[in-house]
C-alpha cells in the first residue's frame, strides 16, 4: 500500500532517504563524546519499587568501590536515576533523556522486561549502549530482526531459564505430570513459548498451563484443575505476593506439588507464607548464603556498610541474583571503559566485546561475543544455580535437605 | 463436586471482602451522597497498620484494634478535609478527584515507608485450613462472613433504633431539612465516614493474614466494593451484603468454568448489564422524580 | 481588545510558538530541543487532543467519564494492528483509528446517558477495566501484556514520517495540525446548538427536553466526538512510539486525563491546553523527588483542587472579571413589549377556535396513588384555559402528561389532532408545545441570551458537518436565531441583561426569561405552570397582559394557577380539578358559582366560592 507514490517523486524521496541515512547512520558516531555518567531508568516508585531499591543498593556500592579506587579514566562515574514506574513509555522517555539531555556514556536497565524491549529502537537510534541486570526476557537481547547492536545483559535469559527449569522439573517429577503456572504480565506471558519449546526439546508433555493476574488473591480454580489433572511438579513463573496467595490456595485444597520457580520468588515470599515455602526451589545466578569468594564477601560487607539500615543480614538482599548481576555488570562496564580509552559511546560498545573479567557470578571470558546476539548475554546457563527455601532462608540447594537425593 | 464446594467457600470469603467494603461505601453514600473514592486504601491501611504495629512488638489483637481505629480516624479526616469542602456542588467531580488524589498520596507514602513487598500478617487462624473433602478454607476466612452478618444486622438496628442512626438517615434524605430540625449534618457525615472507615479497615485486618499485606492491595478491591454497592442499589445493608457475596461467588465460578484470565472482564460486563436492567440497583426502590 | 479577539490572538501565538519550537536550536545555537524534549512536546500535544475530547464530555455535557484512556488505547491498538498485521497505510489506519473508537463511544453512550452522575462514572470505569483486561489477556491479537512492538514506520505518499530533523520534523507538524483541528472541533461544537444543548442538558435536563433537545442523541454525539478525538490521538501515539501495550491506557491514565481537564478549567476553550501542559511540566519537575514523586503529585493535585477549583482558565477569568468589572447601568424595560417582528408569535398560527389539545379518559397512576382520574378536557386555539384546584389535585401531573414528561396509564391526549401517548418531551416541543416549570428551570450557568437560544433548537436544519465546517446555511441559521433571541429579549424587557448569567437574575426577571425561552420555540400551545408564583402585583399585571396578548395572536395557553384575580382576569375557560378528577369545566362565572367547586376549596357549609376579595387560595 505504500508502494504507490514512490515513482512520482523519485528525487525528493532520494534526497530524503540520503538525509535519513545520514541522520541515522554515521551521525551517532560523530557525536559520541559522552559524560561520565550511567543513566538508569527503573522502578523507583510503583509495585516493583523494592526491586529498584535493591538494584540501586548494589550499583551505588559498586560505584563507590570503583570511584574510591580513582574512578575510570581518571574521572568518577556518576549515577543518574530516573523513575519509570515500570511503564515502558516512560522508560523510552528516560532513555532519550539519558542519551540526549544528560548525554551519558551508557544506560543501565531496570527490572521489567517490557520496558527493556521498548528501548530497542530508541537505543539504536541514539547509539546508546545499554546494560541490564534483571529484565530476563529473551527478546530483550535477541531482537527479532537479528541485529542487536547496543543492548548487553549480565542476567538470566528466559530461554535458558525455561530449559533449566524444565530439566529440573523433569528430574524431580515422580509421575511425569508437569504444569506451568505463570503470571499474566509480559514477563510471565513471554515465558510461555519458551517453556513450550523447552518441554518439547526435553520430551515433556505439559499436563497443565495456568495463569493469574497481578493483584489476584485466590487461585483455587487454577489449583483445582491442576490437582485434578494429577500434576505433581509445577514450574512457577511469578513474583512474591501472588505466589504467596497461590501457595495458600494450594494449602486450602491440601495439594503440595514440587515447585521449581524462576527468580520471581525472594525472601519476602518466604516471610509471607512461613513454613509453606519450605522446599520450593528457585533458579538464580547467585546466592549470598553459604561460602563466599573474597570478592563476594567484600561486596556484601560494602553494601552492609553503605546501607546499614536496609542491609543487615543476607536475608535483606531481597533480589540476591539481581544484585550480584548488577555488581558484575558495573565492573564489566568499568573494564570496557578502560579498554575503550575514552568516554565515547561507540568505542565503549566496541570495547564490551573485548572484556574478559572474573566476577562474583561467573568467569566472563569473554563477556560478550560480537556478531552473535545470543551471546550478548554474559551469564551462561552453566552458571545458573538452584536454590531452595529452608527455614525462611533462600539457600543453595546443597545446603538444604532438598537436593537431588530426595 | 469438590470443585464446586471450593468455589462456594472461596467465593464466600472473597465476596465477604467485597460486601464489607461495599457496606462502607453504603454508609458513606447514604450520609453524604459522596464517598471516598479511594476507600480501598483504607482497607489496605487496616492490614498494613496492623503489620506495622506488630513490628513494634504489639500483639495481634491490640494491633488490629489500633489499626482499625487509626484508619477510621483517617477516613473521618478525609471527609472533613477533602470531601466536605467539595460536596456543595451538584456534580461529583470535586470530591471524586480530591479523594483520588488523597488515595494516591496514601498509597505512595505507604510504598515509600512500608516498601512494596508483601508482608505476612501472622494469625493463628490462618495457619492450617479446615478441610471439607477436597476443598478447604482457613478459619480466618470464616471470620469475615460472620462479621459481615453482625455488621449488617447491627447497621439496620442502628439506623432504625438509635437516635444517631435515624439522624444519619435524615441527613441522607434531605440535608437541609435535617439541619432545620436541629441535626448537625456535618458532624453526622463525619461520624458516618469514620464508621465506614472502620468497616473497611476491619475487612483489611480480617483478610490480611490470608492474602498478605501490601501497599497496593487496596486498589481493585475498592473499585469492586464500590460497584457492588451500586449494583445493590445502595439502598439497604442486606442488599449490599447479598450482592457482594454473590459477586464473589460468581467470580470463582467464572474462573472455574469460563476463564481465569477474563474473569474481571466478564464480571464487570455483567455488572454493567445489571445496572442497565436495574437502573436503581438490584435491591433499590425506583425513585419517581417530580418534574 | 475584546475577549474573543484576545482568544484568537492567543491561539495564533500558541500555534506559532509550537511551530517554531523544533527549530529553537538554530536560533540559540545549542542542541536543544533534543529528541527527548521534542518527543515530550509531541506526546503532550497528543494527550492534549484526548483532553480536548474529554473536555467536551465533562466540561460541556457534564458527563464525567473515567474511561477515556480506554478509547485512546482503542485508537492506538486499531492503528497498530492495521498497520502491523494488515499492512494498512498511515492514512488508512488513522481513519479507522478515529472511526472505530467513535463508534465505540456511541455504543458506550447508550448505557451511560440513561443513568446519573456517579453511576455513569462507574460504568465508564468498568468499561476501561474490561478493555485493559482484554488487552492484557487476548495474547494472540493484542500481544498480551507485552503488547505490539516493531510497528512499521508511518509514511505518507512514500515519505517517512519521523520526529527528527532529517525529516524536517514532519511528524511533529502532523501532530500539531491534528491538535489545531481538535481545537477547532471543540470550538465549533461549543459555539453551536450542540454546545448549547449539551450545557443545557447538564444544567436542567427537563427544561432542555421541553425545549426540543433530544438529550440522549446529543449526549451520544458528545461521546462519539470525544471518542473520535481520543482515537485520533491514539493513532498518532502508536505511530510515534511504534510500540503499544496496555500499560499506557490504564485507569490511572484515565484519572490523569480527567485531572488535566479540571486543572485547566472544564468547559473552557483553552483549559485542555493549559491543563495538559501544566501537568506534563509538573511531572518533569517532580522527578527530582525520587520515591516521593507520586506523593508529591497527589499533593500537588490536592492543592490545585483546593486553590483553583475552577481550573486555571476559570480562575484567571474570574480574576479578570473582578478587575475589569465596572458597574453597568442595566435597565429593565417594561413588558410585554410588542414591537416589530412579534405580530405573530408562532410560526403558523391556527385559526381561532380550533381544538388544540383534547384529553379523554386520561388517567395517571403512581403505584397506589391515582394522580389523574379519567380527565376529559378540551382546549381551543386563541384562548386561555386555566386549570385550577386545591394543592395535590393533579394539575401539574396533568400538565406533565400533556408535555410528555409522564406517560398516562390510561386514556388519550391529542395535540394538534395527533395522538401523543408516548411522545417524549422533545418531540412535543418540535410539534409546537412549550412549557414553563413550577421551579424555574433555567440554565443557571448559561447567559440569558444563550438560554433563549436553546429554545431555537428545533428550528435548525443544518447538521453536524455543516456546523463543524461553518458552512453558509449554518451561519445563516445562527444569525437568524440570534436576531430572534434578541427580539424576544426586547419583548420581555431583558435586553440589557443578555450577557448576564441566568442564575444571577432577580426572581421576577427569571420568570420573564423563562417565558422568552419558551417563546423561542415558536409554540402553538403554551403550558404555564404557576407562572405568577412569587411575583409582585405589578408583575402579575404585566403577565396578564402578556398572556392575553399571546392568545389574541393565535396561541393556545393552558395556565395552572392559584392566583384567583389573575385567573379571573385572563381566562376564557376554567377547568377545576380535585383529587385528580374534573369537578367543573366552563367559563369563569360558571365555575365561580359551582357548588362542588366551593366545597372543594372551602369545605361543605359555606356559600361562597373563590372571591376576588379573598387573598390567594391555598388549600
Amino acid at each position: 500500500m505504500t508502494a504507490q507514490a514512490r515513482s512520482t517523486r523519485p528525487l525528493a524521496t532520494l534526497a530524503l532517504g540520503l538525509l535519513a541515512g545520514l541522520a541515522l547512520g554515521p551521525a551517532p558516531a560523530a557525536a559520541q563524546r559522552a559524560e561520565s555518567c550511567i543513566g538508569i531508568s527503573m522502578e523507583v516508585t510503583g509495585p516493583l519499587a523494592n526491586q529498584g531499591l535493591m538494584l540501586r543498593i548494589a550499583i551505588e556500592t559498586a560505584l563507590d568501590r570503583i570511584n574510591g579506587a580513582g574512578g575510570v579514566l581518571g574521572r568518577p562515574l556518576r549515577l543518574v536515576i530516573y523513575d519509570d514506574v515500570g511503564e515502558p513509555a516512560r522508560a523510552v522517555d528516560n532513555a532519550r533523556r539519558i542519551g540526549e539531555r544528560d548525554n551519558c556514556v551508557v544506560m543501565f536497565g531496570g527490572a521489567r522486561t517490557p520496558n527493556a524491549i521498548a528501548l530497542r529502537e530508541p537505543l539504536a537510534e541514539m547509539g546508546l549502549p545499554w546494560i541490564g541486570a534483571i529484565s530476563a526476557g529473551t527478546g530483550v537481547i535477541e531482537h527479532p530482526n537479528g541485529r542487536n547492536e547496543w543492548m548487553f545483559r549480565v542476567s538470566m535469559k528466559d530461554r535458558w531459564v525455561t530449559e533449566y527449569l524444565v530439566q529440573q522439573a523433569k528430574a524431580r517429577s515422580q509421575n511425569g505430570k508437569i504444569a506451568f503456572v505463570y503470571e499474566g504480565t509480559a514477563w510471565g506471558q513471554g515465558a510461555l513459548p519458551d517453556i513450550e519449546a523447552a518441554a518439547r526439546r526435553n520430551g515433556v508433555a505439559l499436563a497443565g498451563r495456568e495463569t493469574f493476574n497481578i493483584g489476584d488473591q485466590d487461585m483455587s480454580a487454577q489449583m483445582i484443575r491442576l490437582r485434578d489433572a494429577g500434576v505433581d511438579t509445577v514450574v512457577l513463573w511469578a513474583v512474591d505476593r501472588e505466589s504467596a496467595n497461590m501457595l495458600r490456595s494450594m494449602d486450602r485444597i491440601g495439594w503440595k506439588p514440587k515447585i521449581v520457580s524462576a527468580w520471581g520468588l525472594t525472601t519476602a515470599f518466604a516471610r509471607a507464607v512461613g513454613p509453606l515455602a519450605d522446599g520450593i526451589m528457585v533458579a538464580g545466578t547467585f546466592n549470598w548464603n553459604g561460602p563466599l569468594s573474597p570478592e563476594a564477601q567484600a561486596a556484601l560487607d560494602a553494601m552492609k556498610a553503605k546501607f546499614p539500615d536496609r542491609i543487615r543480614t543476607t536475608a535483606d538482599l531481597e533480589q540476591p541474583s539481581a544484585m550480584a548481576n548488577a555488581w558484575d555488570a558495573i565492573f564489566i562496564l568499568a573494564e570496557a571503559l578502560k579498554i575503550a580509552g575514552a568516554y565515547d559511546r561507540t568505542k565503549l560498545r566496541d570495547a564490551m566485546f573485548r572484556v574478559n573479567y572474573t566476577g562474583i557470578v561467573a568467569d566472563y571470558r569473554p563477556a560478550f561475543i560480537r556478531g552473535n546476539q545470543e551471546r550478548m548475554d554474559a551469564v551462561l546457563p552453566e552458571a545458573y544455580k538452584l536454590q531452595a527455601f529452608h527455614n525462611g532462608m533462600l539457600m543453595p540447594i546443597e545446603a538444604t535437605p532438598y537436593g537431588m537425593r530426595n | 463436586m469438590e470443585a464446586v464446594t471450593q468455589y462456594l467457600l472461596t467465593g464466600l470469603s472473597v465476596g465477604s471482602v467485597y460486601a464489607m467494603v461495599g457496606l462502607g461505601f453504603y454508609v458513606m453514600w447514604t450520609a453524604a451522597k459522596a464517598v471516598n473514592f479511594n476507600f480501598g486504601d483504607i482497607f489496605m491501611l487496616g492490614a498494613v497498620l496492623t503489620v506495622v504495629a506488630m513490628d513494634q512488638g504489639i500483639p495481634l489483637l491490640p494491633a488490629a484494634v489500633l489499626a482499625v481505629v487509626v484508619a477510621a480516624i483517617a477516613a473521618a479526616a478525609i471527609e472533613r478535609g477533602f470531601v466536605r469542602p467539595f460536596n456543595q456542588e451538584a456534580n461529583a467531580i470535586g470530591w471524586m478527584l480530591t479523594t483520588i488524589a488523597v488515595g494516591t498520596m496514601i498509597e505512595s507514602a505507604t510504598t515509600a515507608l512500608f516498601g512494596s513487598n508483601p508482608r505476612g500478617l501472622p494469625s493463628p487462624l490462618a495457619e492450617s485450613p479446615i478441610r471439607l473433602g477436597g476443598a478447604g478454607i482457613y478459619p480466618q476466612e470464616l471470620l469475615l462472613p460472620v462479621a459481615l452478618v453482625l455488621v449488617a444486622v447491627g447497621l439496620e438496628l442502628f439506623y432504625r433504633r438509635t437516635m444517631l442512626g435515624r439522624a444519619m438517615r435524615a441527613v441522607a434524605w434531605n440535608r437541609t431539612a435535617a439541619g432545620l430540625v436541629g441535626i448537625d449534618a456535618d458532624r453526622i457525615t463525619l461520624i458516618a465516614f469514620g464508621l465506614a472507615g472502620g468497616l473497611g479497615a476491619m475487612a483489611g485486618v480480617l483478610i490480611g493474614p490470608v492474602v498478605q499485606a501490601s501497599s497496593t492491595m487496596g486498589g481493585v478491591i475498592g473499585l469492586k466494593g464500590f460497584m457492588v454497592a451500586i449494583i445493590a442499589g445502595i439502598a439497604n445493608a442486606r442488599g449490599v451484603v447479598i450482592a457482594g457475596v454473590l459477586y464473589g461467588v460468581s467470580e470463582k465460578f467464572i474462573e472455574g468454568y469460563l476463564s481465569t484470565a477474563a474473569r474481571d472482564a466478564i464480571g464487570f460486563t455483567l455488572m454493567v448489564l445489571l445496572l442497565l436492567l436495574f437502573p436503581q440497583g438490584l435491591f433499590g426502590r425506583k425513585e419517581i422524580k417530580k418534574v | 481588545m475584546s475577549g474573543k479577539a484576545l482568544g484568537w490572538l492567543a491561539l495564533a501565538l500558541f500555534a506559532a510558538v509550537l511551530a517554531a519550537f523544533p527549530w529553537t536550536g538554530d536560533l540559540i545555537g545549542e542542541r536543544w530541543p533534543t529528541s527527548y524534549e521534542l518527543r515530550l512536546v509531541i506526546r503532550a500535544m497528543i494527550i492534549g487532543i484526548v483532553v480536548i475530547g474529554l473536555n467536551l464530555l465533562v466540561g460541556f455535557a457534564g458527563l464525567v467519564s473515567l474511561g477515556q484512556a480506554a478509547l485512546y488505547g482503542l485508537g492506538a491498538h486499531v492503528a497498530a494492528l492495521l498497520s502491523l498485521r494488515a499492512g494498512f497505510s498511515f492514512i488508512e489506519s488513522m481513519a479507522f483509528a478515529v472511526a472505530i473508537p467513535a463508534m465505540m463511544g456511541a455504543v458506550l453512550a447508550f448505557p451511560t446517558v440513561r443513568v446519573r452522575d456517579v453511576y455513569l462514572t462507574v460504568i465508564t470505569i468498568a468499561f476501561g477495566l474490561v478493555f485493559v483486561n482484554i488487552l492484557r489477556d487476548w495474547v494472540s491479537v493484542t500481544g498480551g501484556a507485552s503488547g505490539l512492538a516493531n510497528l512499521p514506520r508511518p509514511t505518507i505518499l512514500g515519505e517517512r514520517l519521523l520526529a527528527t530533523r532529517a525529516a524536517s520534523f514532519n511528524y511533529y507538524y502532523i501532530v500539531l495540525l491534528c491538535l489545531l483541528v481538535a481545537l477547532w472541533v471543540q470550538y465549533a461544537v461549543a459555539h453551536s446548538r450542540y454546545g448549547r444543548a449539551l450545557r443545557a442538558a447538564s444544567q436542567s435536563e427537563n427544561a432542555a427536553r421541553a425545549l426540543g433537545v433530544n438529550v440522549v442523541a446529543v449526549r451520544t454525539l458528545a461521546f462519539a466526538v470525544s471518542a473520535g478525538l481520543a482515537g485520533l490521538a491514539g493513532g498518532l501515539f502508536a505511530n510515534l512510539a511504534l510500540f503499544v501495550n496496555y500499560e499506557t491506557f490504564t485507569f490511572t491514565a484515565s484519572i490523569e486525563l480527567l485531572l488535566m481537564v479540571i486543572l485547566g478549567g472544564a468547559g473552557t476553550m483553552a483549559g485542555p491546553i493549559l491543563g495538559t501542559g501544566t501537568l506534563f511540566a509538573a511531572q518533569q519537575f517532580l522527578q527530582g523527588l525520587g520515591e516521593w514523586q507520586t506523593f508529591g503529585y497527589g499533593l500537588l493535585l490536592v492543592l490545585v483542587l483546593f486553590l483553583m477549583p475552577k481550573g486555571i482558565v476559570g480562575s484567571l477569568a474570574a480574576l479578570r472579571a473582578r478587575m475589569v468589572a465596572k458597574p453597568e447601568a442595566r435597565e429593565t424595560s417594561a413588558w410585554p413589549n410588542w414591537g416589530s417582528g412579534l405580530e405573530t408569535i408562532t410560526a403558523a398560527p391556527d385559526e381561532r377556535g380550533q381544538v388544540t389539545m383534547a384529553a379523554s379518559g386520561l388517567t395517571l397512576r403512581f403505584g397506589g396513588l391515582t394522580a389523574v382520574n379519567s380527565v376529559a378536557m378540551e382546549v381551543r386555539s386563541g384562548t386561555v384555559h386555566a386549570l385550577i384546584g386545591p394543592n395535590g389535585a393533579g394539575k401539574s401531573s396533568l400538565l406533565n402528561v400533556i408535555s410528555g414528561f409522564y406517560r398516562a396509564t390510561e386514556g388519550e391526549v391529542r395535540v394538534f389532532g395527533q395522538a401523543v401517548a408516548n411522545a417524549p418531551p422533545y418531540a412535543l416541543a418540535k410539534l409546537g408545545v412549550a412549557r414553563s416549570f413550577q421551579n424555574t428551570e433555567l440554565f443557571g450557568r448559561m447567559t440569558v441570551l444563550d438560554n433563549v437560544l436553546v429554545g431555537a433548537q428545533p428550528h435548525f436544519r443544518s447538521g453536524f458537518v455543516e456546523t463543524i465546517l461553518r458552512l453558509p446555511r449554518f451561519r445563516r441559521e445562527e444569525r437568524e436565531a440570534l436576531a430572534e433571541a434578541l427580539r424576544l429579549l426586547r419583548f420581555v424587557g431583558l435586553s440589557d441583561f443578555a450577557a448576564e448569567e441566568a442564575r444571577n437574575l432577580p426572581f421576577g426577571h427569571q420568570r420573564r426569561l423563562e417565558i422568552a425561552r419558551a417563546l423561542a420555540l415558536r409554540p402553538k400551545l403554551l403550558l404555564l405552570d404557576e407562572p405568577a408564583a412569587g411575583l409582585t402585583h405589578g408583575e402579575i399585571e404585566d403577565l396578564v397582559k402578556l398572556i392575553r396578548g399571546l392568545a389574541d395572536r393565535g396561541m393556545t395557553v393552558i395556565l395552572v394557577e392559584h392566583h384567583v384575580d389573575m385567573i379571573m382576569a385572563v381566562s376564557d375557560r376554567v377547568t377545576v380539578l380535585d383529587y385528580g378528577e374534573v369537578i367543573a369545566d366552563g367559563t369563569v362565572a360558571e365555575v365561580q358559582a359551582n357548588p362542588r367547586v366551593i366545597e372543594a376549596y372551602f369545605g361543605a357549609g359555606t356559600g361562597n366560592g373563590p372571591q376576588t376579595e379573598q387573598t390567594e387560595v391555598t388549600a
